[in-house]
């Protein structure tokens, strides 16, 4: 295996799990977004 | 009389500039005939026959496309505009509503990297591998911003190959979703519960929030996430109707018309007609199947866990085409049970694509060094 190949596999395995982990981020804080400012009457 | 023959002489003595012209023509026809991304194909297309005329004062250093190129695209701005204007026509309320469904976009940009693996095993750095696996995103703008950082020589090609197979995901996605997926699986059904309403603060809060998290973590991403998100939050604002408005059409059609053209006159004919091209076209096919094979697993892994299902084709819309990806995995569940609507699941995974992608792309300029 060369080098590159070393480094991009390297890459998959860092950044891959890092979109999920930066997404469940998301996720937290876009629940906690509706919370904490659901819909108020006017707009349902 | 030297002057006026230079042009005839110049392709005698590089024919490949007629071949260039065939390419440049073959974009159009695919715009104007068969309706395929024309609003980048078309100028790509013209600015490769530009570009590729013996001596053509377009390019060369006065030329007016060189300008354009330092101007717009070699200071990454014309990507970045493009991004305004994307960001003002996302709705992100379907995703708001259901925010796993962002699970969905993150497991869809498997190809970028799987297929910077490829690249790198096919020889090229690792700087242009990055590049080619990022037309993975499915995302003109962040493909054109990576490749300006890291392989400038690829542009031209990345960019034909991103925009081509962007409008080519009615065709390719198909295949790959039903070697995936049994027809039961196809004929899982998702129903609406009543639409829940998400407040216009939480709207507008929305992308300052996703602009904050996504910078703090990959700084080098805050130009693009951040445009994308400052064009969302214009619309979202509720104040800013005549500068969404403006985003939407002008500024979107202004940047496409300059931002195509330009791409096009970095096909010149010697750096283009290269084993390398192929290559890269030939990968970034791979980048959009195996972001769509990344989608339809993760889903299928996630039902795993469920006890109400999801369809797993909704895993492919977590590509950055959007609205395309959606409306595909839609039709194709109507096509296996004819009451099974699930549009609004499918759009709502799809605009989850364009930020995950974002974030993606943010990644890999931050780590390849």
């Amino acid at each position: 295996m060369n080098s590159v190949v070393g480094q991009a596999i390297e890459l998959m395995l860092i950044a891959y799990p890092t979109i999920f982990a930066v997404t469940a981020l998301f996720i937290v804080l876009t629940i906690a977004l509706k919370k904490l400012f659901p819909a108020t009457q006017d707009e349902e | 009389m030297e002057d006026l023959l230079m042009g005839i002489n110049g392709l005698i003595a590089n024919p490949k500039f007629i071949v260039m012209w065939i390419i440049g023509a073959i974009l159009i026809y695919f715009a104007v005939e068969k309706d395929y991304e024309p609003a980048l194909l078309l100028p790509i297309g013209f600015g490769a026959i530009l570009t590729n005329i013996p001596f053509s004062s377009a390019i060369g250093p006065e030329g007016p496309l060189t300008v354009l190129l330092h101007a717009g695209i070699l200071t990454e701005l014309f990507p970045v505009l493009i991004f305004v204007a994307i960001g003002a026509m996302c709705d992100f309320a379907p995703l708001m509503r259901n925010p796993l469904s962002m699970l969905f976009g993150a497991a869809a940009q498997f190809g970028i990297f799987a297929t910077i693996i490829g690249a790198a095993a096919m020889g090229f750095t690792f700087k242009q591998a990055a590049s080619i696996g990022i037309i993975g995103a499915a995302d003109g703008p962040t493909t054109i911003y990576v490749a300006t950082r890291f392989a400038q020589e690829l542009l031209g090609p990345l960019s034909v190959a991103a925009y081509s197979y962007m409008s080519l995901v009615p065709i390719i996605q198909p295949p790959v979703i039903m070697a995936l997926t049994t027809q039961n699986e196809r004929k899982i059904r998702m129903e609406y519960e009543d639409q829940e309403e998400i407040s216009q603060t939480a709207k507008f809060l929305f992308p300052i929030m996703i602009t904050i998290v996504a910078g703090v973590i990959a700084p080098i991403s805050v130009a693009l996430i951040g445009t994308l998100m400052f064009g969302n939050l214009i619309k979202e604002s509720g104040v800013l109707d005549n500068l969404s408005n403006c985003a939407q059409n002008e500024l979107a059609n202004l940047v496409t018309l300059l931002l195509g053209i330009t791409i096009g006159a970095t096909m010149e004919a010697d750096k283009f007609l290269t084993v390398d091209v192929m290559m890269v076209m030939g990968l970034g096919l791979v980048a959009f199947i195996f972001d769509t094979a990344g989608g339809v697993l993760f889903a299928k892994l996630f039902n795993l866990f469920l006890e109400k299902k999801v369809n797993p084709m909704i895993g492919a819309c977590g590509i950055s085409a959007f609205p395309m990806s959606g409306r595909v995995i839609a039709k194709m569940a109507l096509k296996e049970d004819p009451t099974n609507f699930i549009i609004m699941h499918a759009i709502g995974v799809n605009v989850s694509g364009q930020i995950s992608s974002v974030v993606a792309g943010g990644l890999v300029l931050a780590l390849v060094k």
